[in-house]
C-alpha cells in the first residue's frame, strides 16, 4: 500500500475508534479493509504521533489489548482551534478527501466537525465571503485567457510548448477543449493535430500561443483532467529502488511493485519518452538501479555525458 | 477575503532543500539557461534570483539543508543547469551522475 494510503486509512481509523471506545481488532480490520498486521503497524505508528517536544501528554495513546483497540487524544486536542481563513480552508478540503477513504464514518466525528467548520467558514466568520483568489504563479494570464476563450469558440491555437518528457521545444496546432487546474498547475486538454491525438500541455510550459481563427476540424473529445495516460507505444521500465528513493513510486503511477530480497523496492513504471527516464535515473542518481530497460533506450550514458560536459570545462 | 494559494500549499514543498537541520544551511548558487529560467524562478521564487545574465540566464542563490533534494532539483533540468558553487557540492553532483550512469547501464532491455 501506498503511503498516501496508509496515512489517508489511519487519519480516517483515528476518529473512529476513539468514538467506538475500544471496538475489537477484527471489526476494525474489516471496516478499514486492513490486516490484524497491518492495524499493528498503523497502531505502533500512532503513539509515535505529537508535537515537539513529544512529552506523554502531547502524544497520541494508541494500544491494543484483548483484542480490542483503544486510542487517546493527546491533550492539546481539547484546546480551542484559531485557525487563519487559509488554514481553515486548506483544512476542510483534506478533511473532504478524508471522508472518501474507506470506513469513514459519514456520520461520525470527523463529518461533523468538517460541517462546523465549514459553516464557520462560510457564515459565522464574516472575513470570509466565499471566493478565493488563485495564484497563477508563472502561467501567463494572457496564454490562459487565449485557451479558453478558444475552448468557448470552439477554434484552435497554435502554440509553442516545452515538453518536458521529450525536452524538447516545438510549435503544435492544437484545438483546446478545457482548461483546468490540478496538483497546483494550469493545465489545457486539446485535440492535437501534430500528434493525431488528444494531449494535455501545462499551461506554463507553453512560451507562446497564437489565436487561430479557424473552428475545429479534429474528432470530438471528451474533456478530461487525467495528467497521465499510457499510450500503447509506451515501454517500460524496471527499477530497484532504495530507501531514498522509495518516493519514486508515491510519485509516479506504478504498474508492479515488489520488496526485493535485499531491501530494495522493485517497481515498473511506464515510459513514454527516454528524455524523461534520462532525468528520474540522473536525479535518484546512487540511490537507484536499472533492471529492465525500455526497447530502444540508449541507456543514461549519453545524457549523464551531455550533463557532465558542463562541469568539465 | 483571498486565500493565497501559499495557504493551502507550504512553500517547503516545492523547495524540499530547505528542509534539513537548522544551522546546518549554506548557500548554494545554481545557473539555469533562458529557456528554463522561467519556471525555475516559479519553483523557487523571484526572491532567489542573485543574477540575470545577457542571454536570459538567472543565477539562482538558493539556502540548502538537504543536498541530495539540492542535486534532485539541479538534475531536473538535464543539462540546462549547472551547480556553480560550494564547490564540494559541485563535486558530489558530479559523483552522483557518475553513479546514476553506472547504475544506468548494462540492462537487460525489455
Amino acid at each position: 500500500m501506498a503511503a498516501e494510503d496508509r496515512l489517508k486509512r489511519i487519519l480516517a481509523m483515528v476518529p473512529w475508534i476513539v468514538a467506538h471506545d475500544g471496538p475489537t481488532v477484527e471489526e476494525t480490520c474489516v471496516r478499514f479493509g486492513c490486516t490484524p498486521p497491518e492495524l499493528m503497524r498503523d497502531i505502533e505508528l500512532l503513539y509515535l504521533c505529537g508535537l515537539y517536544p513529544y512529552t506523554p501528554d502531547l502524544l497520541i495513546e494508541a494500544s491494543v489489548a484483548d483484542g480490542r483497540v483503544y486510542v487517546e487524544y493527546a491533550d492539546y486536542f481539547s484546546r480551542p482551534l484559531r485557525l487563519t481563513p487559509g488554514e481553515g480552508l486548506g483544512l476542510v478540503a483534506a478533511a473532504s478527501t478524508l471522508l472518501a477513504a474507506p470506513g469513514t464514518d459519514p456520520n461520525g466525528p470527523l463529518a461533523r466537525g468538517l460541517a462546523k467548520l465549514a459553516a464557520a467558514l462560510g457564515g459565522e466568520d464574516t472575513t470570509f465571503d466565499g471566493t478565493i483568489d488563485v495564484e497563477l504563479g508563472a502561467t501567463d494570464p494572457h496564454i490562459l485567457s487565449l485557451l479558453r476563450a478558444a475552448v468557448d469558440a470552439s477554434t484552435q491555437a497554435m502554440i509553442r510548448y516545452y515538453s518536458f518528457g521529450r525536452d524538447d521545444v516545438d510549435e503544435r496546432l492544437i484545438e483546446p477543449v478545457s482548461v483546468f487546474r490540478s496538483v497546483g498547475e494550469w493545465y489545457v486538454h486539446a485535440w492535437c493535430h501534430r500528434a493525431r491525438d488528444e494531449r494535455t500541455f501545462r499551461v506554463d510550459r507553453i512560451e507562446t500561443a497564437v489565436a487561430i481563427d479557424h473552428r475545429r476540424t479534429g474528432p470530438a473529445i471528451v474533456p478530461s483532467t487525467t495528467l497521465f495516460v499510457r499510450r500503447p507505444e509506451s515501454g517500460s521500465v524496471v527499477l530497484a529502488l532504495h530507501h531514498e528513493a522509495r518516493w519514486v513510486a508515491e510519485q509516479y503511477p506504478v504498474d508492479e511493485l515488489a520488496e526485493l530480497p535485499d531491501g530494495r523496492l522493485s517497481v515498473r513504471l511506464s515510459v513514454s519518452e527516454f528524455a524523461w527516464l534520462d532525468r528520474l535515473i540522473l536525479q535518484l542518481g546512487p540511490h537507484a538501479e536499472v533492471l529492465e530497460a525500455p526497447s530502444g533506450w540508449p541507456d543514461v550514458g549519453p545524457a549523464a555525458a551531455r550533463v557532465l560536459a558542463r562541469y568539465e570545462t | 477575503m483571498a486565500v493565497p494559494a501559499s495557504a493551502l500549499r507550504p512553500a517547503a514543498f516545492s523547495r524540499p532543500w530547505e528542509l534539513g537541520t537548522p544551522g546546518e544551511e549554506y548557500l548554494a548558487t545554481v545557473v539555469v539557461d533562458a529557456a528554463q529560467a522561467p519556471w525555475a524562478v516559479r519553483h523557487v521564487g523571484a526572491a532567489a534570483v542573485a543574477a540575470t545574465r545577457f542571454d536570459g540566464a538567472v543565477e539562482l542563490s538558493l539556502t540548502v539543508r538537504n543536498t541530495p533534494a539540492l542535486l534532485n532539483f539541479v538534475l531536473g533540468f538535464l543539462d540546462h543547469a549547472e551547480l556553480l558553487s560550494p564547490p564540494a557540492v559541485r563535486a558530489e553532483l558530479v559523483a552522483w551522475i557518475r553513479a546514476a550512469a553506472l547504475r544506468g547501464s548494462n540492462v537487460v532491455p525489455t
